[in-house]
């Protein structure tokens, strides 16, 4: 019974602060100058290098404030998982959740959930069903489908401009991230008409796929020109298998990793020529709890944009030394 | 005169609360094969197990030469010269038989490379010092038991040199086989190396023992002459006159339940050592046991099978008639609605499900009829596995006990009873009574009189032959899956051999 | 010789038959007990909110309920196939197929509520059945037959999804789900009990009975127990082997089903690896991989168990890591008490 009122009193809440957002109501009503708080992480992959390199940015901002706690959850790559882990950090009553949603839908229950039970919820690079600032608190992140639109734009510009046969090596079928830039590199080419895409095949985001699938669109295709991968690790992969071939082919990867196996430092060595950064925006989340945790912020930027860099020959050595 | 070879006085050995052995004495001279005979359960697998260093005894002590020896694990008995030939031989068949031979003593080359060539000369060598010719490039799995045998035994010679321990090496082996085999062992005597021969086939004895001993109830019962009358050595064995073991024969039998006409069984595909019946006529009539002799591979399990529709697959052709009606017997399901029942001669492998209690096992041939629209009846299940045990002791008188934790005997009442309950017809039995004691067998003899008298019609394989004798009311001989002789129970042994080997009495 | 060993080895077993064994009755209740350590566990070590244990907080408990339901359902079926002595690893595959036919029928194929259900659930006992006949008849190792399974299903998953995930969105007209579905994801009984763990207790609950109580039970634990014997005694062994293939593949689209309605979504990538999580929890319910005994409140018991463990880990904050070390410590355990118990039985193995 005690539960039952309680929810009640919480529903109630919520309409309170949606009805009277106006009248500057702080987001979390115990935000403090100098409380602790705990800000919750579901993550929906770990084992991705990506995902790895987001949890690494989000725990180095996350020191940086003296009362902030993170907890990060992994989801595992399965959303019933990831759903479960949002409601234990419901149930601890974490201050801030931070969710990547493996998938949209799926996890869009789980966080208004975490809406209703007055948690603020700001969405990281992935975002579910409905719309920041009143679904969710906020969406931070790259845009997949630009990211992979500016690659081919930039193709069409750049790489080829006189045309040619390009190539696309897809994420994992059916997942979003894997359509979002499928059909982004795929319109941005449109621009050029003499681009013509001859092959796209799925390498499910890992390297060894990769080599596979483009030694045989090699095999089929002896002329291609550009391939444009979804993933640096699949670029890595795709690199070995022209190699292999014996062919000169232009590598795009996407998400310019830092670090010695990174896309950065890929491009900056002359094998790729050029790969895009998918921003984690793990940055400018932290500063967005700070603004809703310390300084009792009643609103916030419903959709921050973390715009992607083109990492080019001509800026690669500059930003791999850095 | 000097101190035997191997000794062994008073040896006690127990298991928790059950005896082994309660004070076994036993000698082996230099040069002399010495038979050690006796029913499961009589001890000389614990003993065999004492010398070859498995066990270590809990009183008496062992010698050699005269010194006492204590042996703490096998390895300390092969270095004392003890080698011990299992019935399951340790041969690995995915290897040759110079690699078998070898096995966790390879000879090497410098540099960590088997030195192949070289352990195919030895094993050549050593293989012919028995007058072998085996090609040690053979694989294991290519050679037949008795070849195998034959391997096992130098291998074994190869690492320990004064003693042999074979147990129940013919088990397996045909006549032929047999005969090579004691060559094998009277040449290896007459260089001075002492044998143990383990076997439960009198009639082996007096052709190569030079002593028997004979064991019961962990004691020795006596020590004679290999040419003693095999009446003597039955009762040692059994510690009665044979004619109490075995029930009173019928008095008359009933109408003919099971009828061959110049039967044969067509394999749709053939296969290497297995004999399918072919132009076989017998009949069994209700209130009857028929027994089924042979040699091994005349075809006595393939009759059974074949008839039961567990066997390859194949057809029959010929005439085959159950309760007077010609019948199809083509698979388990068509023997089964003509009313057979099968016991087969592998209770573990395909009788028993080891880890399910007793009960559960009992009502196995007749979970349809217990379970009524599909449900199962606690009440007819409890009904059914009262009536087995009513049926048969079987002990623990406990049905929710895993049936693996029995007794052979009492696993074999189990395997009997769960067929019983199914109230067949004809009741096909493969070697009923293997790895049962003596005991046990007594009562399932018994029972299985008491079941013909009631118009049960029985056929039995066996491959012991005072079981037959003893038991049927008449004995067909098969050769080469037909039948070749038949005799009434009671018959000299003798004569029903003569007949199974294909020669005159 | 082997024969004789084992009567003698077995005799002190034989002359004492009443007194049970407490290291078996552990392992038969093994899964409830590890269920009740856990929650003791988590009791102690929950953290506590104004007092509160937050472990046991009404919510928290509809979550780790909610969250074992879909690998619960397919661990039930499961159980079946493991008493045989099979196994069925195209389960998890299976429901990413059942999710995406589920979706795609709804949404595209104008398909009303029962007909989608009933035709994922022929699918899934159809595509069991398959798996279960080949294996029969050519006499294929399971493993093989359902690894084989396993690619078929996800591959047919992408086929019929054209490469996309399907959103489920819910209202009248084409297009569009009957809003009923979603029922799957909510609550009941003023916000309680998930209606997925509703629909994954019946189903346990049904399989109990049927385990349990009736022949077809019985021809389960005859054909894991003794294949061979159970065909001399008359049971038919091939149509129990491919019952249970399809019981396994119903449980798998029972499971899609359910999936999909708690996340208005299809997807040929869901369910990966549910096959392992499935086998982990039957084998920690006391059932034995090669057959012949097990227990399906067993399995109820050890889905539920790792649920809890991975909800106390979560809300201390421990990291993945140790929770998969946990699961992997958990099911050695199981595993060695039931082996401690077979070789005390004098059975061997």
């Amino acid at each position: 019974m005690k539960t039952i009122f309680r929810s009640v009193l919480l529903a109630g809440s919520c309409l309170c602060v949606a009805g009277t957002a106006y009248a500057a109501e702080p987001l979390v009503k115990a935000c403090a100058k100098d409380g602790q708080f705990i800000i919750g992480f579901s993550q929906a992959n770990n084992a991705e290098p990506y995902r790895q390199h987001v949890n690494d940015e989000l725990t180095a901002a996350a020191k940086e404030v003296p009362g902030f706690t993170l907890q990060i959850a992994d989801g595992a790559g399965n959303v019933n998982t990831q759903t479960s882990q949002v409601d234990n950090f419901i149930t601890q009553k974490v201050d801030i959740l931070l969710i990547s949603p493996f998938e949209a839908a799926p996890l869009t229950p789980a966080v208004k959930r975490a809406m209703d039970a007055g948690i603020p919820v700001i969405e990281l690079d992935r975002k579910t069903v409905g719309d920041p600032g009143k679904d969710y608190t906020a969406f931070i992140g790259g845009d997949n489908y630009k990211i992979a639109l500016e690659a081919g734009k930039y193709t069409a510009k750049t790489l080829l401009p006189e045309g040619g046969e390009a190539a696309v090596l897809e994420g994992l079928p059916s997942s979003t991230p894997a359509v979002e830039r499928l059909n982004g590199f795929k319109d941005g080419v449109k621009e050029n008409a003499k681009i013509q895409v001859v092959a796209e095949q799925a390498a499910d985001w890992v390297p060894d796929k990769a080599q596979t699938a483009f030694s045989a669109m090699l095999q089929a295709h002896p002329d291609i020109k550009v391939l444009y991968a979804s993933n640096d690790m699949m670029a890595a992969g795709a690199l070995l298998a022209a190699k292999g071939a014996g062919k000169q082919v232009k590598i795009i990867g996407t998400d310019g990793l830092p670090g010695p196996a990174g896309g950065i430092e890929a491009v900056a060595k002359g094998d790729w020529a050029a790969t895009f950064t998918y921003p984690t925006g793990a940055k400018e989340a932290i500063e967005m709890s700070k603004k809703i945790l310390l300084d009792c912020a009643s609103s916030v930027e419903p959709t921050v944009t973390v715009d992607t860099t083109a990492i080019t020959p001509e800026n690669a050595k500059q930003l791999s030394g850095k | 005169m000097s101190a035997p070879l191997l000794s062994v006085t008073g040896a006690v050995k127990r298991f928790g609360g059950v005896q082994a052995l309660r004070g076994v004495d036993f000698d082996l001279k230099a040069g002399e094969v010495h038979a050690l005979l006796g029913e499961n359960g009589a001890g000389k697998s614990t003993l065999m197990n004492l010398l070859s260093g498995v066990y270590t005894p809990d009183e008496g002590e062992i010698r050699i030469d005269g010194k006492p020896v204590t042996f703490n694990n096998p390895r300390e008995a092969q270095a004392a010269g003890i080698a011990t030939i299992f019935q399951e031989l340790d041969l690995v068949p995915s290897l040759d038989v110079a690699a078998n031979l070898f096995l966790g003593r390879e000879l090497m080359r410098p540099g960590g490379l088997l030195d192949v060539p070289a352990m195919r000369r030895e094993a050549k060598k050593r293989l012919e010092a028995i007058e072998l010719a085996i090609d040690p490039a053979r694989l294991v799995a290519d050679l037949s038991i008795g070849q195998r045998q034959v391997v096992a035994i130098v291998k074994a010679l190869s690492y320990a040199s004064r003693v042999l321990i074979m147990d129940e090496p013919t088990a397996a082996l045909t006549v032929g086989e047999v005969e090579r085999l004691f060559d094998i062992m009277r040449k290896l005597a007459a260089t001075g190396v002492g044998i143990v021969y383990i076997s439960h086939r009198l009639e082996e004895v007096p052709e190569i023992a030079d002593r028997v001993t004979v064991m019961r109830d962990g004691r020795v019962a006596g020590v004679t002459e290999p040419n003693a009358p095999q009446s003597e050595l039955v009762r040692l064995l059994v510690g009665r006159p044979l004619d109490e073991l075995y029930p009173q024969r019928a008095q008359s039998a009933g109408r003919t339940l099971l009828s061959l006409k110049d039967a044969s069984f067509r394999l749709a595909r053939e296969s290497a050592g297995w004999q399918p019946p072919s132009g076989i006529s017998l009949e069994v009539r209700a209130g009857e046991i028929v027994g089924l002799a042979g040699i091994m591979g005349a075809g006595r399990t393939e009759l059974l099978s074949a008839l039961y529709g567990t066997g390859l697959a194949g057809r029959w052709e010929g005439g085959v008639a159950v309760d007077g009606k010609p019948v199809k017997l083509s698979s388990i399901g068509a023997a089964r609605d003509a009313g057979i029942a099968f016991v087969t001669d592998d209770r573990r492998g395909s009788g028993l499900m080891l880890r399910m209690a007793v009960g559960l096992n009992l009502v196995m041939s007749v979970i349809r009829r217990i379970s009524p629209a599909g449900l199962m009846s606690a009440s007819r299940q409890a009904d059914a596995i009262k009536q087995s045990f009513g049926q048969f002791d079987i002990r623990p008188k406990n049905p929710d006990i895993a049936v693996g934790a029995l007794s052979g005997g009492n696993q074999q009442k189990v395997v009997l009873a769960k067929e019983i309950l199914g109230n067949p017809r004809l009741l096909l039995l493969d070697e009923p009574t293997r790895g049962v004691d003596v005991g046990a067998k007594g009562e399932i003899y018994a029972r299985l009189r008491q079941l013909a008298a009631q118009g049960l019609g029985i056929l039995v394989a066996s491959s012991e032959m005072p079981e037959l004798i003893g038991l049927c009311d008449r004995i067909v001989v098969l050769r080469q899956g037909r039948n070749v002789a038949e005799f009434i129970g009671g018959v000299d042994e003798h004569t029903v051999l003569a007949a199974a080997n294909g020669r005159e009495a | 010789m082997s024969e004789q060993k084992i009567s003698e080895a077995s005799g002190p077993v034989a002359a004492a038959p009443v007194r049970r064994d407490p290291l078996a009755l552990v392992v038969r209740f093994q899964s409830l007990i590890g269920l009740v350590v856990v929650a003791i566990g988590g009791i102690i070590f929950s953290p506590r909110r104004h007092g509160e244990i937050l472990f046991l907080n009404p919510d928290n408990i509809a979550n780790i309920v909610r969250a074992v339901s879909e690998t619960g359902i397919i661990a039930i079926g499961m159980t079946f196939v493991i008493i045989t002595a099979g196994i069925d690893l195209s389960v998890g595959a299976v429901l990413g197929l059942s999710s995406v036919v589920t979706a795609s029928m709804m949404i595209s194929g104008g398909f009303g509520l029962i007909p989608t259900i009933l035709a994922v659930l022929v699918m899934g006992i159809v595509f069991g059945a398959i798996q279960g006949t080949i294996s029969t008849r050519f006499r294929l190792e399971p493993f093989i037959v359902t690894l084989a399974g396993l690619q078929a299903a996800r591959g047919l998953a992408l086929v019929v999804s054209g490469n996309q995930y399907i959103n489920i969105s819910y209202g009248e007209g084409p297009g569009l789900a009957p809003p009923v579905f979603a029922v799957l994801g909510e609550r009941l009984f003023n916000n309680t009990v998930p209606v997925a763990t509703l629909v994954f207790v019946v189903f346990a609950a049904i399989a109990t009975i049927v385990l349990n109580t009736t022949r077809f039970g019985r021809y389960v634990f005859a054909v894991g127990g003794n294949e061979r014997a159970a065909r001399i005694s008359g049971v038919p062994v091939s149509m129990v082997k491919i019952s249970v293939y399809a019981i396994t593949g119903f449980a798998a689209a029972l499971a899609g089903i359910v999936h999909a309605g708690q996340f208005n979504f299809g997807s040929a990538n869901d369910g990966m690896g549910y096959e392992l999580t499935a086998i982990a929890a039957v084998v920690i319910g006391g059932t034995s991989l090669f057959g012949g005994a097990g227990s399906m409140v067993g399995t109820v018991a050890g889905t539920i168990m790792l649920g809890a463990l991975a909800n106390i880990l979560q809300l201390n904050n421990i990291t993945p890591a140790m929770q998969l070390l946990a699961t992997a410590a958990i099911i050695v355990l199981a595993a060695v008490l039931q082996s401690l118990v077979r070789r005390r039985e004098g059975l061997g193995r």
